[in-house]
């Protein structure tokens, strides 16, 4: 069985279970169900890397990156509020 | 098919004539309205109901109106009974607590007989100029409960038998502020249904009640058949997303969507609770905007009626913003928490469709909505009226998808008066309306490009206008990236005081940015707000999210965003990793591929991660 979950990124299943594996280089993020973000690599920048007409979400918010761990594809960016909240 | 009685050819012709129906009572709402919100701003919707109030056939523009019409049909035959609906009625409602979505939608009902036997429904709604609500307009940022919200109409008889109900019809325009207009459009409402009357009637009379019934039942039937057949062709799985709208505080909507064989369940659980603030959604909005999405998502090319809605469950728990109780504020919720619901079941049905490559091709980055200006006051003409700006969503700029870019001020639902227009009708100059350069969510492909403007008074008696802020205020409105792509640049309003623009206008010069407009900057939340002689409102729209890793996006597109004015030299470099040549502006391909490496490999590393080979 396999089958996309989104850009970059795939469901695979086999003998030993189901997987989220990186599309580009295959690398097995997590099992399928299991939070496929934490098992990414994770960096923020100011919003304004973005753009600049971004720069007044500055101070309350993050572009949040996640790469795929193993051959650093981009999986997902994100705007998070910069408290955590 | 369903009924052997009717075969494919016909079934096929009297299935588009019964939507073509809808159409044309469009193009009558257009041509007979009373404000350019219905006549070129196009915030109507016209649509046919099977007899117990089940969609037959729904129009164009607004999914979420479809649904709510329906209800409002419901609402009828419960507050009438058969025996007291007589052919020729029209009746009127604008309850946003058992149809309607706000006060200012009011819908215009007909039921349609054949024979004596009521055989279907016609239905309209058009956003009237004033409903006597505390805020010329209706929407009102400082009502804390529904009675200050303007007329509340839970279903009247304005046509009894073919006959105008004057007294009725008067006192509802004279609790309005612009009753002359209000009447219009009300009276476009009727136009509208007697179109759809007379052209159902001809269809009945042409192939009689066995067969028209039959066809419309095998529509339904149809469209649910097959969107239970595309839904079944995706895993199951449930996928989540929130907004935050800020109105006296931040207030988070949340949905999660299930998918489990053939339905979908929406499960807005996590939704905060309503607000003291005209941002809260009825049950019924919520249920609307959750069909127009899939309508829009999935079911694009089928008949557009109630079979959308029966594989789909929505879970709002009661007493939140997306089921509001009574009698909560609601006036703005169309335009905050109602575009919000659609933003989150747009972005969990993408979030969806990746799961499938038959369906990727349909992926778009979700725009989660923009903010509005509505002005009211005397033009130059010594008239009186509330008018909006820039209509909702017209100059948004669209998502990008996995293959195109978004489409510049791509738009919504709604179409925009050019510059021209509004300047003769109102007392306004526009100092500028572009698209705003680095607004589009960077990608692999970019979003589109949305609209900024800046207008001032010119030629106002009264030196004044008044203006309401509404929309979604929050720095997450505009388009969301997706799967890597970065947000559309914030849509935010923008009150420009005291500036020197006027002295600068008898100079012969004329300010083309908000630097050289000058003045005391006040961003605008959810409020009411004055225009006077020496401000200049400042306002930009959505634009569209990107869809993948901007590294990726073809060097040869940014060069020709940056040509066409839609994208800085320093975004192309810092966001693109694309360098030009300073002399012809072309793409140095060489460098390009050198400076994207580098960027990589510098954002990995403020995560330790591995270095790129």
């Amino acid at each position: 069985m396999r089958y996309p979950f989104r850009e970059n990124l795939e469901v695979v299943g086999d003998g030993a279970g189901t997987w989220i594996h990186c599309s580009r280089c295959s690398h097995p993020l997590c099992r399928a169900g299991e939070d496929w973000k934490r098992a990414c690599k994770r960096t923020t920048f100011s919003p304004a890397q973005a753009g600049p007409l971004m720069g007044d979400l500055t101070g309350t918010y993050l572009l949040e990156k996640l790469y795929c761990p193993s051959c650093g594809a981009l999986i997902d960016s994100d705007l998070i509020e910069a408290d955590g909240g | 098919m369903l009924i052997k009685n009717v075969d494919p050819i016909t079934f096929e012709v009297l299935s588009h004539r019964l939507h073509q129906i809808t159409r044309e009572m469009g193009i009558t709402l257009e041509r007979t309205g009373g404000t350019v919100t219905t006549t070129q701003q196009h915030d109507y919707n016209a649509s046919l109901y099977r007899p117990e109030g089940e969609i037959m056939a729904a129009g164009e523009t607004y999914g979420h109106h479809v649904v709510c019409a329906g209800f409002a049909v419901r609402r009828i035959l419960e507050r009438f009974g058969k025996d007291e609906i007589c052919p020729d009625d029209v009746f009127l409602l604008n309850d946003p607590y058992l149809a309607a979505i706000h006060n200012s939608d009011v819908y215009v009902i007909a039921p349609i007989h054949y024979q004596n036997e009521l055989v279907a429904w016609s239905a309209t709604f058009v956003h009237v100029s004033d409903v006597g609500a505390m805020t010329p307009g209706g929407d009102s940022p400082d009502a804390t409960e529904i009675f200050q919200e303007g007329i509340r109409i839970p279903g009247i008889k304005l046509v009894e038998r073919g006959r105008l109900k004057k007294d009725v019809f008067d006192t509802i325009i004279h609790m309005t502020r612009q009753p002359e207009a209000v009447g219009l459009d009300l009276k476009c409402e009727i136009a509208a249904n007697n179109v759809a009357k007379a052209r159902v009637q001809s269809m009945y009379k042409q192939y009689g009640s066995e067969m028209m019934n039959a066809v419309s039942m095998e529509m339904v039937h149809y469209t649910e058949t097959l969107l239970r057949q595309r839904i079944r062709e995706f895993p199951d799985g449930s996928w989540s997303e929130k907004l935050t709208i800020e109105a006296d505080g931040l207030r988070r909507l949340a949905l999660t969507l299930r998918k489990e064989a053939d339905h979908l369940t929406f499960d807005f659980t996590g939704t905060d609770q309503q607000v003291p603030k005209g941002i809260n959604l009825p049950y019924h909005g919520t249920f609307g905007f959750c069909f127009g999405a899939i309508l829009y998502c999935l079911a694009f090319d089928l008949p557009k009626n109630q079979g959308v809605l029966r594989p789909m469950t929505v879970t709002a728990p009661e007493g939140t913003i997306v089921n509001v109780r009574d009698p909560g504020p609601i006036s703005m919720s169309t335009t905050s928490s109602g575009f919000g619901v659609g933003f989150l079941a747009s972005s969990v049905l993408m979030q969806m469709l990746a799961t499938s490559e038959k369906w990727r091709k349909e992926i778009i980055a979700p725009n989660a909505s923009h903010r509005n200006c509505r002005h009211s006051g005397v033009n130059q003409y010594g008239r009186y009226s509330p008018f909006i700006n820039m209509a909702h969503g017209a100059l948004d700029g669209n998502g990008a998808g996995i293959s195109k870019d978004g489409v510049d001020s791509g738009g919504s639902y709604m179409s925009c008066p050019n510059v021209e227009w509004m300047e003769l009708h109102y007392p306004l100059l526009y100092l500028f309306r572009r698209h705003a350069r680095d607004s589009s969510g960077a990608g692999k492909f970019r979003g589109g490009a949305g609209v900024e403007s800046a207008h001032m008074l010119h030629d106002a008696p009264e030196k004044k206008l008044r203006g309401v802020a509404y929309g979604v205020a929050s720095p997450r409105n505009s388009g969301h990236g997706i799967f890597g792509g970065y947000p559309g640049a914030p849509s935010l309003m923008v009150l420009l005081q005291k500036t020197t623009t006027n002295e600068q206008l008898k100079k012969n010069q004329c300010p083309v940015d908000v630097a050289e407009i000058g003045g005391q900057p006040k961003t605008l939340g959810y409020c009411n707000f004055e225009l006077r002689h020496d401000d200049v409102l400042y306002m930009r729209v959505a634009s569209g999210g990107g869809y993948g890793d901007p590294l990726e996006r073809d060097p040869q597109l940014v060069e020709k965003d940056v040509h066409n004015g839609l994208v800085s030299v320093q975004a192309a470099r810092d966001i693109y990793g694309v360098v030009l040549e300073t002399v012809d502006g072309k793409v140095d391909l060489a460098a390009t591929e050198a400076l994207r490496k580098r960027i990589r490999q510098n954002e990995l590393k403020e995560s330790n991660a591995l270095s790129i080979s």
